[in-house]
């Protein structure tokens, strides 16, 4: 009779599990090497690029500068008023991108509109096939000041003149009803999708109790609908500190830097060949969103 | 009766504010560019011409048809791909959820 060694069934156990492993770490390899090759590793070549002279940033033998770019950006008012704005627009964007399609969620989820669901779920949901591009363009024209239809809408109605894009004051605006448009849909469809779950049977029994809709709405359907608001609010929180596309096609950061954000601030150090600053304002960016999303998705996919 | 009626005016007006753009969109592809100018509002167009279609058929000695194809061929690549290889991916880490690395990429986020 032999004695098994421990430590020598234990690697026995170990090589055994590995071979059984072995088909699904073939299957999993493909997905793995996609992920770090244009997931993380461009990633990391950002962040390293983000400590060398700009310069000599794309030269095989980059000049190392520490952190003076980091220095360099936080002492640039530019850079400092972008980031400022950046959160201060994503605060407002989120809430009405979630509350908009909240609203518009239950109400057609309320069994109130007897017909034609089906025409007012495709006409919030169009934008889904149409290229981010193409929809800003158009709404771009949409709020030109002299031939644009949004202004002759309103001239139409005897209201005041909308500045749209042309002035600082309410060129945010124009862009937050622009992306509302485009992103609306997705938080939407998360939306409905809940309260397609939504235990029906518990609001009937409030009614019954005495509560108003509104107290139904607060207390019993509002509680229920927590994983689709965790979900949505960490979704807009990145879609809007992220902002990029809509900046590009309406403003091009103007006018008077009142849309210029960080993602789009970066992308033009990046263009007058300033990687390092470039890079370092996207490092900080990325930062950011991580830490915010992270946030937001503990502390709302927290039970209540 | 009353809060039906409004809860589908609601609906009306909202579906209607997110499909002006496209009604906009389609329509000014059949006018000229003057006439979207000096009635931007307008929906129907004056005198509907496919002038623009022509225009865009080839841009820069590149045709219509040739972009199109392009981006057909990037997208069902690209999508028969990565479903091959997310597919794939989700059903190792399906049977197997505490394959080595992957296990810490879940304790980050559970």
């Amino acid at each position: 009779m032999t004695q098994t060694n421990p430590t020598v069934a234990a690697w026995a156990d170990g090589l055994a599990a590995t071979q059984r492993d072995g088909i699904f770490y073939l299957f999993a390899l493909p997905f793995a090497a996609l992920t770090i090759l244009f997931g993380l590793w461009p990633i990391l070549l950002s962040i390293q690029v983000s400590f060398t002279a700009s310069a000599t940033a794309l030269q095989p033998t980059p000049q190392w500068v520490g952190l003076a770019n980091y220095v360099a950006i936080f002492a640039d008012p530019v850079f400092i008023a972008s980031l400022g704005r950046t959160l201060l627009y994503t605060a407002p964007a989120v809430v009405t991108n979630l509350a908009f399609a909240l609203a518009y969620a239950t109400l057609l989820d309320s069994r109130l509109i007897w017909r034609g669901i089906t025409f007012f779920k495709l006409a919030v949901f169009l934008p889904v096939v149409t290229p981010d591009v193409a929809g800003y363009v158009v709404w771009r024209w949409l709020y030109d000041q002299s031939f644009g239809a949004v202004n002759a809408a309103l001239k139409l109605l005897g209201l005041p003149m909308f500045g749209g894009l042309a002035l600082p004051g309410t060129a945010l605006l124009a862009i937050l009803v622009a992306e509302l448009w485009h992103h609306a849909r997705f938080y939407v469809l998360v939306f409905l999708a809940n309260l397609a779950v939504v235990d029906r049977t518990q609001t009937e029994a409030a009614q019954i109790d005495g509560a108003t809709s509104l107290q139904c709405f607060r207390h019993v359907t509002l509680p229920q609908l927590r994983p689709a608001i965790a979900v949505n609010l960490v979704y807009a929180l990145i879609q809007f500190l992220k902002t990029f596309t809509v900046v590009v096609i309406m403003t091009k950061g103007g006018p008077a830097d009142a849309t210029n954000f960080v993602s789009y601030y970066a992308y033009q150090q990046f263009d007058s060949a300033e990687y390092g600053q470039a890079t370092a304002m996207a490092t900080v960016l990325f930062a950011i969103v991580l830490l915010i999303a992270l946030t937001a998705y503990r502390r709302a996919g927290r039970p209540a | 009766v009353i809060r039906r009626v409004l809860a589908l005016l609601a609906a009306t007006v909202v579906s209607l504010l997110f499909l002006y753009p496209y009604a906009w969109m389609v329509s000014s592809a059949f006018r000229s560019t003057r006439e979207i100018l000096a009635e931007p509002l307008r929906l129907w167009p004056e005198s509907p011409s496919a002038e623009a279609f022509g225009t865009i058929a080839e841009v820069g000695g590149v045709s219509l048809v040739r972009a199109m194809l392009n981006s057909v061929a990037i997208s069902g690549l690209s999508t028969l791909l990565s479903v091959i290889i997310t597919a794939l991916g989700a059903y190792a880490l399906t049977r197997r959820p505490g394959l080595w690395p992957f296990r810490m990429l879940r304790g980050g986020s559970c």
